[in-house]
């Protein structure tokens, strides 16, 4: 167990930031000012977190008292951590297990698969415990401050606290065993990857709206129907899933028969996971690096029959840029897709009558297709697509500068692959919003040019920043889309512009009869002379900066050059 | 033909100055196999990224088959067939599409491209084309990184320690492969730790320490050097790599 939980603290110490050797790393790149920030993020998340379930198991604590079954709110809670444990565990498996760049290593190393699978679960089972104790913790305090507590309550509590998270980070490890066995994980990472971020948002969206809809008001006695359907189908949930009914009702006085077997089901289901994990894990990461003997040469000659332009061949690179990680596919649809998302949340999660009520608010008038230009070019172009499209490149770049391609042809394909992407988003933005907010439709004839020029306009200002710039030496993508200051240096000089530009628009179509037609027409134009001006001058800056090689690797003079 | 003039380069400013490489001066003529040798750090992967654009020298001149690099930059890397020292490739293309890309940008003629499958064979490779590179070995993504260099038939070749991560078979053939380029007029410049692979192979090797060029002629040559009978090239590599590392006085 000691050479097990020696592993444990290297793994930590090699990867996590709030180490002594994550400290010093900050030290060293004098990027120590970030930590406050990363802690007020961290404690700003978990506070939203707290609040947002506090409110929730109000109303589940009024709901139980109400249909005369106080473990709902338990039920709630242990689902919950269970779902979100369970989600957290199966990316987070595949990473340590089977991804992790010391694998191969430690498959040296005197150590049995067993102490290598479990130091990893270990590892697996650090984050999942914080999970696991915001859902409870909290279902707990409500619990608590609502009704007279028990001392069963706080002694599941804390017994749940410690092993609660067991079970469905073991079914977790499950199954990602069971993909590792069935696909090629390898092959298939990032559609992987993408597919369970879709799912986990997906249920996050689903649990939301669930509650949100089901809820109106806790306090008020609901209806004796309502109540009965709601009792009827808790029990039945009660009856299926008895997984989850054990330790909810040990939560309650005289639950700790619950208790026992519910403690033993997970540590149970936690031997068996890491058994079975480690039963075949050296053959499993075998076979990882063998998946290119499965296919045949069949394709051999594909692609070796046309040929292509080089523009074409660059724009075809950075769509295999793009779609290389789940990161960089998640930035880029999320703030693709940013705008008809919200309406459809908010479509189903607000009450038809408020809906009526806001669109009555944001009565426009004349002005509507102005509000709807400046709103749909502001969401759309304040994106990070331009931004970070170098940096989003990392080592490769080296390759993109040996290539005998002027950098303004690299420059242009990344347009291109942003105009494929956003003009259509754009458009659809565009109508959506004339829709809603009941623009005049005509008004769709300056906001669809003018919007797109805008859109090449602004990907000019914020390129020219990672051209400068670019971070390069990257390990993980989410570097380059998160931890890039190109991003908000970015975003920051597009709103300027939209901010110098946009207010005395505002001011003439607020105080003057000027029909909104021709100010809408007059930005276009001016997006129009941007987009004159700006290319040829970041054109001719791209053109040096790729002949210099942008001193690839070298960007941080602080580090240590390999000669 | 490769010719350096006065190349420096340094890196960092203040205490964390680093003169990686000083005023070095060589000439590789056309038709030459020259191996480029030298202990870790000495200059070589960053004399390297010099010529082939990565890095810009802060004094001096690159001339390559009569282009000044340094100005005609994009015409000089058209010329160039590169092997990094870690391979470097989009990750999620194929072995197949990603030698396409490298074909496409390099505008090879479709009757070129059959290239790509004699290569393939030659270290065969053929079998793990079409899966991702990402599922590569490392000897295998060097594999594929020899073949992208190769595929525009370039007029100079530059290769960072080439045979690393390469099996028996596949390192013979490159060294077949290498030879065979410089009988047909074309250069290849190569750095490699591997004494007997210079020994053997090379027409001439030069010896890079601590940034400065300390030796520059063939193999025989630097082995007849007075002094030194019968010495092998490795014995005469550490003996002036470690002559240069005692400080004068």
């Amino acid at each position: 167990m000691k050479r097990t939980f020696l592993l444990v603290k290297a793994s930590l110490q090699g990867s996590a930031l709030f180490t002594k050797y994550g400290f010093r790393q900050l030290r060293e790149r004098d990027l120590l000012w970030v930590l406050p920030f990363a802690v007020a993020g961290i404690l700003l998340l978990a506070g939203l977190a707290v609040f947002y379930l506090l409110s929730i198991y109000e109303n589940l604590f009024y709901i139980g008292e109400q249909t005369g079954h106080p473990e709902l709110l338990f039920f709630y809670a242990v689902s919950g951590s269970w779902i979100f444990v369970f989600l957290t565990t199966v990316p987070l498996s595949l990473s340590l297990f089977y991804y992790a760049k010391d694998s191969r290593f430690l498959a040296f190393l005197p150590f049995s698969a067993h102490e290598i699978t479990c130091s990893r679960f270990i590892r697996v089972c650090l984050p999942v415990f914080l999970i696991n104790a915001l859902f409870l913790a909290t279902a707990v305090f409500t619990f608590a401050r609502n009704s007279v507590s028990s001392a069963d309550l706080f002694l599941s509590g804390g017994v749940h606290l410690l092993t609660g998270f067991l079970f469905p980070a073991s079914m977790g490890l499950f199954f990602v065993v069971l993909l590792v066995r069935i696909i090629n994980v390898s092959r298939h990472k990032t559609a992987l990857e993408v597919a369970g971020m879709f799912f986990a948002i997906a249920m996050i969206i689903i649990i939301q709206l669930s509650v949100t809809r089901s809820i109106a008001d806790p306090h008020a006695m609901k209806s004796a129907d309502t109540l009965s359907v709601i009792r009827g189908m808790f029990e039945k949930l009660m009856n299926t899933f008895f997984l989850i009914r054990w330790p909810a009702r040990s939560f309650l006085a005289g639950g700790i028969p619950f208790l026992i077997p519910s403690v033993l089901v997970g540590l149970a289901s936690a031997v068996l996971a890491v058994g079975v994990t480690g039963f075949r894990f050296f053959n499993d990461l075998g076979r990882r690096s063998e998946s290119h003997r499965t296919r045949t040469a069949a394709a051999k000659s594909k692609g070796l029959q046309h040929r292509t332009k080089p523009l074409s061949a660059l724009l075809k690179k950075e769509y295999a840029v793009l779609f290389s990680n789940s990161t960089f596919i998640f930035q880029t649809a999320g703030e693709m897709l940013i705008l008809p998302l919200l309406i459809v949340i908010y479509a189903f999660a607000i009450p038809k009558e408020a809906l009526e009520l806001i669109a009555r608010q944001l009565a426009f008038g004349r002005n509507a297709g102005l509000v709807v230009f400046a709103a749909v070019t502001l969401i759309t172009s304040m994106n990070s697509f331009a931004s970070c499209s170098i940096s989003r490149e990392g080592k490769s770049f080296a390759l993109s500068a040996v290539l005998p391609i002027p950098g303004r042809t690299h420059v242009t394909a990344k347009l291109l692959s942003q105009i494929i992407l956003y003009f259509p988003v754009y458009t659809v933005n565009a109508v959506i919003m004339v829709f809603l907010l009941q623009a005049p439709a005509e008004s769709l004839l300056y906001i669809i040019p003018g919007g797109c020029l805008f859109l090449v306009f602004s990907f000019f200002i914020q390129i020219r920043g990672d051209l400068k710039k670019p971070v390069l030496d990257w390990t993980h993508p989410m570097q380059a889309v998160k931890n890039n200051l190109n991003i908000v240096a970015g975003m920051g000089k597009v709103f300027f512009v939209i901010l110098i530009v946009g207010t005395p628009c505002y001011f003439i179509a607020a105080f003057t009869e000027t029909d909104p037609f021709f100010i809408g027409t007059g930005v276009g134009v001016l997006s129009g002379i941007g987009c004159l001006i700006l290319p040829p001058r970041t054109m001719r800056y791209a053109d040096t900066r790729y002949e210099e090689g942008m001193e690839t690797g070298y960007t941080d003079s602080k580090k240590s050059p390999t000669r | 033909m490769i010719s350096l003039k006065n190349v420096s380069k340094t890196y960092g400013k203040g205490k964390t100055r680093v003169e990686a490489v000083k005023n070095l001066k060589l000439e590789v003529k056309k038709g030459e196999l020259f191996g480029f040798l030298g202990p870790n750090g000495a200059g070589k992967t960053t004399t390297i990224k010099m010529i082939v654009g990565l890095l810009k020298p802060d004094n001096g001149g690159i001339v390559l088959n009569n282009i000044d690099a340094l100005k005609q930059r994009i015409k000089a890397k058209s010329i160039i067939g590169y092997v990094p020292d870690e391979p470097l490739f989009y990750d999620n293309m194929t072995g197949y599409k990603f030698l396409t890309f490298i074909a496409d940008v390099y505008n090879v003629e479709l009757s070129g491209r059959k290239r790509i499958d004699e290569l393939a064979e030659l270290f065969e490779l053929t079998a793990a084309l079409p899966d991702p590179i990402s599922s590569y070995s490392h000897g295998i993504q060097q594999k594929t990184a020899l073949i992208a260099a190769m595929l525009h038939s370039p007029e100079i070749l530059i290769l960072d320690e080439p045979i690393v991560g390469l099996d028996p078979k596949a390192a013979f053939n490159l060294k077949e492969k290498m030879r065979n380029y410089c009988r047909e007029g074309k250069t290849v410049f190569f750095s490699t730790h591997v004494m007997e692979v210079a020994e053997h192979l090379c027409d001439r090797v030069g010896i890079i320490n601590r940034g400065e060029l300390i030796a520059a002629a063939p193999p025989g040559e630097l082995k007849n050097s007075p002094g030194k009978t019968n010495s092998s090239l490795e014995q005469i590599f550490l003996e002036m790599t470690n002559e240069a590392d005692i400080p004068a006085g």
